[in-house]
């Protein structure tokens, strides 16, 4: 029975806040029947009404302790979800900065020849500013903030980042810039479609990097194992 | 006993305590730290995911049954359990076979 003053209320009243709706009702009638119990055996034991519920509190852990534990045990497909989501926004802010930067790579080194040479340039080779791609880079920062500070809460919050992809995501990113990096170059050389250069160099860069780390991946997981 | 160390082989451990028969959460637990004469002393309330984790994985069955006015869950392995419980131990059985030859005292 419960009491307006029950620590054990108290103490379920927070757990149940800290629990998410859809399994708080489960694990709350499963917590009051242990404490319930455990205070029990205080009591049996010669402990004090106070003593008893303290040492049940106690030995139960602490409220953040336990909604943590819960929280862990994610459903599998929540889980992807989430590691899914976290590995495209990651693979995006990141292919907005280097496609950014090599075109700034790009247009610098073509503004140096330039200076260089008495040939006029064309249109497209460092002349104007490339304000799409700056732009681009721009959108990507706040992607790039916001992706650091949804790992920093997935890790207060006890929860691994990306630990279902994280052998996954190199490898469908390395194939996914290796084959963009392939065909815009095919599409350039052929003349089919007006093709930039930033865009190949960016791509293939992004390929090279995630065949990288997917190589390392396999032997990093060995060693933490 | 270190708490880390400990989960690594918890699932081991549920299982092995579920084999003498159902039993709910609180006799579970219990029976961890009267068998292991208090080695195995964890927060009481983190074993439950791992309880309900066995469960999603099908090697725990539960129920839930009234006991003195509240709901209570009663956990009991199944036939997957029983299994997974053998592998388990064969497994556990190997490994201590393997640091006792490495790091354990000998004669």
């Amino acid at each position: 029975m419960t009491t307006p003053g029950d620590p054990l209320r108290q103490y379920l009243d927070q757990l149940k806040a800290s629990l998410r709706r859809t399994e708080a009702s489960l694990v709350l009638a499963e917590a009051e029947d242990h404490l319930r119990e455990s205070v029990a055996a205080g009591l049996r034991a010669g402990l004090t009404e106070f003593e008893a519920h303290e040492a049940a509190i106690s030995s139960f852990g602490s409220v953040r302790a336990v909604a943590r534990a819960h929280q862990s045990r994610r459903s599998r497909a929540a889980a992807a979800l989430t590691d899914l989501t976290m590995a495209t926004w990651n693979l995006t802010w990141l292919w907005l900065l280097a496609y950014d930067v090599s075109t700034m790579v790009i247009y610098a080194y073509l503004k140096m020849s330039m200076q260089g040479s008495a040939m006029p340039a064309a249109p497209s080779a460092g002349g104007a500013l490339p304000v799409v791609s700056i732009g681009l880079g721009i959108a990507g920062l706040p992607l790039f903030a916001g992706y650091q500070l949804a790992r920093r809460f997935q890790r207060r919050r006890g929860r691994a980042v990306t630990t279902r992809f994280a052998g996954f995501s190199p490898l469908v990113a390395a194939s996914i810039f290796g084959a963009a990096s392939m065909g815009l170059f095919l599409l350039k050389i052929s003349g089919a479609a007006p093709v930039n250069r930033p865009l190949i160099l960016a791509s293939l860069v992004l390929a090279a990097g995630y065949a990288v780390r997917m190589r390392r991946a396999p032997q990093s997981q060995g060693r933490t194992a | 006993m270190n708490r880390e160390r400990l989960k690594g082989h918890l699932d081991l451990l549920l299982l092995s305590v579920l084999a003498a028969g159902p039993a709910h959460g609180y006799v579970v637990i219990a029976a961890l730290r009267d068998r292991s004469e208090g080695t195995f002393d964890l927060g009481e309330g983190t074993v439950y995911p791992a309880l309900h984790r066995l469960e999603d994985a099908g090697l725990l069955g539960s129920s839930w049954a009234d006991a003195e006015g509240r709901k209570r869950r009663v956990y009991a392995l199944t036939g997957k359990g029983v299994t997974a419980l053998a592998a388990e131990r064969t497994e556990w059985r190997r490994f201590a076979s393997g640091m006792q030859a490495v790091a354990g005292w000998s004669a």
